[in-house]
């Protein structure tokens, strides 16, 4: 397994983030320029409209001596609570009317010149007032700009947006490190999850390996077994060879030419021995495991000479292939299968009997041993000793054999057991001391061939 | 030059008043002559009343304002117009007033002068101190010993005349239209 990618995004972040805080702290600081400028020229603007009116209200007043109606006026910008002085001066400069707050500066004696002006914390605006083109008098206000603390409450928006925004910043930056770390952790767990499956490949491959030799060395097992059977049938033939022979060799001693017979004899011995030989050779080879599409019928015809040989002459080989359907299994490991049951019978069989092998087509209801089913059943029957309960329960196990020490390996039943199985197949022993032993294979039917039949 | 200072001799004369609550009758007469012209800066009057030419205040019989009126409006402007003051014993629609002072004469009383131009536009002015319930649109009174005024907003209605609000708010009684 590759290690996870790590995103370029990730590596984006270093830089990014700080710039990002440091634009919305920009934006946060513009905004409140902008605002605090607003709010300065509306409060400049607010000045100077309200000297407008006071000027263009007290005209009159001022043009008839009325210093009471002038007084009005003034009184009246009173309930604005931002304008913390008024005067009102005459032509001659005096002051007429106005009002100053209590803690407030107090306005000029005389009329000032007229202007505006700006600070910090207020908006001065003195005007001419004028009537009819001459002037009448001047006007003086002074209006408060709001304490900073206020006006730093009407920037809470803003604030409170550069500050969330900031928030959001800092979270996300926290999660994607984490997020980053994470990331990290999985690849080095991805590159641990590598070495541990390519370890495990390696050590699949040993063991198919390892498989493969416990087979071969099975099968050279079950030649070892049948060694026997094998010498003897090659020692008869040869014994015919050497009969043959030998009738030839007197027969020419005596002068007589007539010897082909013997030859044909001794030829004929000499093929049947070449053909066993061939058949062990051929059954010993090391093969690697096909499965393919197998008539279990023509599997035991090919095998017939070589059961034949093995089991020996006091054991009799009866083949009933009724089957027709074809099984999915490896041919050369079916060999293997048959040859260890037959030398399974031979051995229950000291004193000779028969050994009855049969094939035969079957439809299984499902049971705890086998899903139902179409099935080719392989039954291989010996009426030798037989085996008690225990045996028989036992049978399957590795290692575990009733055969004289060195005989027997305990592994033969144990591999048939195991193969059968692996091919969803199942086994059935069936037997009693005195009357013999039944196997019973169910193989399942090739699908392809059952499909083609079908349809 | 000359208009220059007898400006200053007006807002001279004017001053004291200001100042000083307890006027004389001098200086009281002085502030109604500039009144005079001065109301006609806040009053309007209909488009057909000849509006080319000079402003024309008529100063009708003999008191200390009439004698004073045309010195004190001496280069004074209505907007743009000239003022021109004319001294009269007696007055008619016919002598062609924008405002007229009614001082009262021997030849024709105050009273009878407002009468003669009741419903023409001319803005009629008079002292209620000499001539108590004369018919004019504007009345001087005394108030805390200064120059105050009384305005009837019905008889300007009655000459077709519009007397700004501004006016309004500073006599001391309206009696409305």
């Amino acid at each position: 397994m590759d290690a996870l990618p790590v995103f370029p995004r990730v590596r984006l972040l270093r830089w990014w983030v700080p710039a990002a805080a440091v634009l919305l702290i920009a934006v946060g600081v513009l905004g409140i320029l902008y605002e605090e400028n607003l709010y300065r020229s509306e409060q400049v603007g607010e000045a100077t409209v309200q000297a407008d009116i006071l000027s263009s209200s007290v005209a009159a007043a001022l043009v008839f001596n009325d210093a009471g109606a002038a007084q009005q006026y003034a009184d009246a910008l009173e309930t604005n609570p931002e304008i913390e002085a008024v005067e009102v001066y005459g032509a001659s400069g005096v002051p007429v009317a106005g009002f100053v707050r209590t803690g407030a500066g107090r306005a000029p004696a005389s009329a000032p010149v007229p202007a505006l002006v700006a600070d910090a914390s207020r908006v001065t605006v003195t005007q001419r007032v004028t009537r009819n083109g001459m002037a009448q008098g001047t006007v003086y206000l002074r209006l408060m700009m709001d304490p900073f603390g206020r006006r730093l409450v009407r920037f809470g928006g803003i604030l409170l947006l550069v500050t969330m925004a900031l928030l959001v910043l800092a979270v996300s930056t926290v999660a994607q490190r984490a997020l980053r770390r994470a990331n990290e952790r999985l690849s080095a767990q991805g590159a641990e999850l590598a070495d541990i499956n390519r370890r495990l490949q390696l050590e699949m491959a040993e063991r198919a390996v390892a498989e493969e030799s416990l087979r071969q060395s099975q099968k050279m097992e079950a030649i070892g077994q049948l060694s026997g059977g094998i010498a003897h049938d090659l020692n008869n033939l040869l014994a015919i060879m050497q009969g043959n022979l030998q009738l030839a060799r007197k027969r020419l001693a005596q002068g007589k030419a007539d010897i082909q017979r013997y030859l044909d004899g001794a030829l004929d011995a000499i093929s049947r021995a070449a053909s066993v030989t061939h058949r062990v050779l051929a059954f010993s080879r090391r093969q690697p495991l096909s499965p393919r599409s197998v008539s279990l019928n023509a599997l035991l015809a090919d095998m017939e000479d070589l059961l034949r040989h093995s089991v020996g002459e006091r054991v009799a080989i009866e083949l009933n292939p009724d089957a027709t359907w074809n099984v999915w299994c490896d041919a050369n490991q079916m060999e293997t299968v048959v040859i260890n049951l037959a030398i399974n019978a031979r051995d229950a069989m000291p004193d000779g009997g028969t050994l009855t092998i049969s094939t035969s087509d079957r439809h299984v209801t499902p049971s705890q041993d086998v899903a139902g089913g179409e099935y080719v059943e392989l039954r291989v029957a010996d009426n030798g000793v037989g085996m008690s309960e225990d045996v028989r329960q036992r049978a399957v196990d590795p290692f575990f054999t009733t055969k004289p020490q060195g005989r027997g390996t305990g592994l033969g039943l144990s591999m048939v057991f195991g193969y059968v199985r692996q091919s969803n197949g199942s086994m059935r022993i069936d037997s009693e001391p005195g009357s013999g032993t039944v196997i019973t294979i169910l193989m399942p039917r090739y699908a392809a061939q059952a499909s083609a039949v079908n349809a | 030059m000359r208009h220059a200072a007898q400006l200053g001799l007006a807002v001279l004369a004017l001053w004291p008043a200001w100042v000083n609550a307890a006027a004389s009758e001098s200086l009281g007469d002085a502030v109604k002559a500039t009144f005079l012209y001065k109301f006609a800066d806040f009053v309007e009057w209909p488009a057909t009343s000849a509006a080319n030419g000079p402003f024309v205040l008529c100063a009708v019989g003999d008191d200390g304002v009439t004698a004073l009126a045309e010195r004190a409006a001496a280069g004074q402007r209505v907007g743009a117009r000239a003022i021109v003051v004319r001294r009269l014993q007696q007055v008619s629609p016919a002598d062609g007033c924008n405002a007229a002072y009614l001082a009262g004469s021997s030849a024709q009383s105050a009273d009878a002068a407002a009468a003669a131009l009741d419903g023409t536009p001319v803005l009629t002015i008079a002292d209620a101190e000499n001539h108590p319930g004369v018919p004019a649109i504007i009345k001087f009174v005394l108030a805390d010993g200064r120059v105050r005024f009384d305005v009837d907003d019905a008889a300007a209605a009655a000459n077709h005349l519009m007397i700004s609000s501004r006016l309004l708010d500073l006599a001391r009684t309206v009696r409305k239209r």
